[in-house]
């Protein structure tokens, strides 16, 4: 009998408003509730952008990535604006990624503006082993000029370029008031950038974090070389399928940017085949990686 | 039991929304094993008249009056809103009113709201505040509302500490903050959990669940899921985490339904 059945049948369906709290106590657990985790832990995972709360508990993170079945993250620590401080977050991450060379991948992130010192902790960071950068921040749009060298360095290298992304009013439309820096990423500099470099890896940061996802997939759909990450606190019932409908399956990389349930959840909500979910949660990232070499199996 | 404290049918202007009425919420509970769910409609946001909106989703819910608890929606700017409230209760049945002052064009910290918070206290029905319909940073240029402070919510909560409140899109960065806990201390109040996390990591726009319930008593959280603005499964899944961070079955059981049910076995 189902749950629903079995409460009709037991009396507890009750009027519009009176439902007395004698009715909480009703012992039957679910078997859906049951699996919606089962089908959670039925698809490999790797989170294309991640980030390591943390630094000295990359445990911590294991945990909550166990918890929702995601085997591997690209992990990144996005603080600081001065040389000393962007290397001191990758050393984290460094030491992240040698404490458990399974589980977390590292990106790389540095501040543009300082661009030797830019350049070097990316030759740096990749030749010890992390996969590309991320999550580039605010300091310039990713089609500035001064994020060239650093480009063509991961063209190189065949490593990934993962950058924040929003699509706030005032990016889009500067006459409102600023809720981002003027310096933020928007979809159309990821465009501008694919342009200049067709062969870079490009990954644009959460649609799910930070604006006008329609906007952001629109801007993105004749731009076939640019990824899009999944990530973010927005769980938009449909949004998740629009991507799918205008940018096509292959294009999209299951990541959390540390939401874990909302993460897994708007993948799972979206009217996928098995194939496409597989290919969004495991497939696609995968591949990205096995440009390098460093892709699991 | 378990009980969707959050869920909407109607229309937003701003975007297409799948399954936004009250048959295809109850297609949904089933698919998801939920007993029944805390229905508004939303275009009681936008009409000037906000009647109009519970008079549909009252004829849109009536069939599923076992499984839907609607909540009307009230301007208490607008004229004789006194009135349409009487209808909602008595002729409608509703358990509960969304207020929405920062569509309605009044002041939550006004007068006008916390006497407004008070004819509904004593209509016998649940006062629903919404800090917000959809994240800020994805607005339309239409939409020019502000969030609603978590603050201002207390405020009034102080000034009518003896009506029952349901709060939606309940953010704070620290559900285990002094102000919030002395504010609800003794109110009957409950907060949906849409920001919450059982994972212990803590993104920027999150709250540490277990910390909130540890602070406040699982009797002051209930599960709630904003469909079909937003999509199901998380939710479900935010549960499941819960479950094995909660050490008392009760304390999950009253999450998923018991204090919902509770408050509304009082209207």
């Amino acid at each position: 009998m189902k749950r629903r059945d079995f409460m009709v049948a037991s009396g507890s369906a009750l009027g519009a408003v009176a439902m007395g709290s004698c009715m909480t106590t009703r012992p039957s657990r679910p078997s859906k509730a049951k699996s919606i985790m089962d089908r959670v832990m039925t698809y490999r995972k790797v989170d294309a952008h991640g980030h390591l709360l943390d630094p000295d508990r990359p445990d911590e993170l294991l945990k909550a990535m166990d918890l929702v079945g995601i085997e591997r993250a690209a992990i990144s620590r996005p603080i600081g604006d001065n040389p000393d401080q962007f290397r001191e977050q990758n050393d984290a991450i460094l030491r992240a990624m040698k404490m458990h060379p399974d589980r977390l991948l590292g990106q790389c992130y540095v501040n543009p503006l300082h661009a030797a010192d830019a350049l070097e902790e990316v030759n740096r960071c990749l030749g010890e082993g992390m996969i590309g950068l991320g999550e580039l921040y605010t300091h310039a749009k990713i089609s500035n000029p001064i994020y060239f060298p650093i480009v063509e360095k991961c063209i190189e290298e065949r490593a990934s370029i993962m950058a924040h992304a929003r699509a706030d009013l005032s990016l889009l439309r500067p006459h409102h008031p600023e809720t981002t820096p003027a310096t933020t990423s928007a979809s159309k500099d990821f465009v501008e950038l694919a342009k200049r470099y067709p062969e870079a890896i490009i990954i644009h940061g959460h649609i799910g974090g930070g604006g006008d996802w329609e906007h952001m997939v629109k801007t993105l759909r004749d731009a076939p070389t640019i990824y899009v990450d999944t990530s973010g606190s927005c769980t938009d019932e449909g949004m998740i399928d629009f991507a799918v409908r205008h940018l096509g399956v292959d294009r999209l990389l299951f990541a959390t940017d540390i939401n874990f349930e909302t993460g897994v959840g708007k993948i799972l909500a979206a009217r996928l085949g098995e194939d496409d979910r597989r290919a969004i949660f495991w497939g696609n990232f995968n591949n990205i990686l096995r440009l390098r070499g460093q892709h699991a199996d | 039991m378990r009980i969707d404290a959050h869920a909407y049918m109607g229309h937003w202007p701003f975007r297409p929304l799948r399954g936004n009425t009250c048959e295809a919420l109850v297609r949904r509970l089933d698919e998801n094993e939920i007993d029944r769910a805390l229905v508004g409609n939303i275009n009681g946001v936008f009409y000037k008249n906000p009647q109009w909106a519970n008079e549909e989703l009252f004829a849109d819910c009536e069939s599923f009056l076992d499984r839907l608890v609607p909540f009307a929606v009230l301007n208490p700017t607008y004229a004789d809103w006194e009135y349409d409230l009487e209808i909602c209760r008595k002729g409608f049945g509703m358990a509960g009113v969304r207020l929405y002052p920062q569509y309605h064009d009044y002041r939550i910290l006004g007068d006008g709201c916390t006497e407004a918070v008070k004819r509904i206290r004593d209509a016998g029905m649940v006062v629903s505040f919404s800090s917000r319909l959809v994240d800020r940073r994805q607005r339309s240029w239409m939409d020019s509302a502000e969030d609603i402070p978590m603050k201002n919510i207390l405020h009034v909560v102080r000034q009518v500490p003896d009506a029952r409140y349901l709060i939606l899109h309940a953010f704070t960065p620290d559900f285990a903050n002094d102000d919030v806990v002395e504010a609800v201390d003794g109110v009957d109040i409950q907060f949906d959990m849409m920001y919450g996390t059982a994972t212990q990591q803590i993104g920027p726009v999150l709250y540490d669940l277990p910390t909130g319930i540890a602070a406040l008593g699982p009797e002051r959280f209930s599960f709630g899921t904003a469909t079909p603005f937003r999509e199901y499964p998380s939710h479900v899944i935010r549960m499941e985490l819960l479950e094995s961070a909660l050490a008392d079955p009760k304390a999950l059981a009253a999450v998923w339904g018991g204090n919902a049910s509770r408050l509304l076995a009082r209207t």
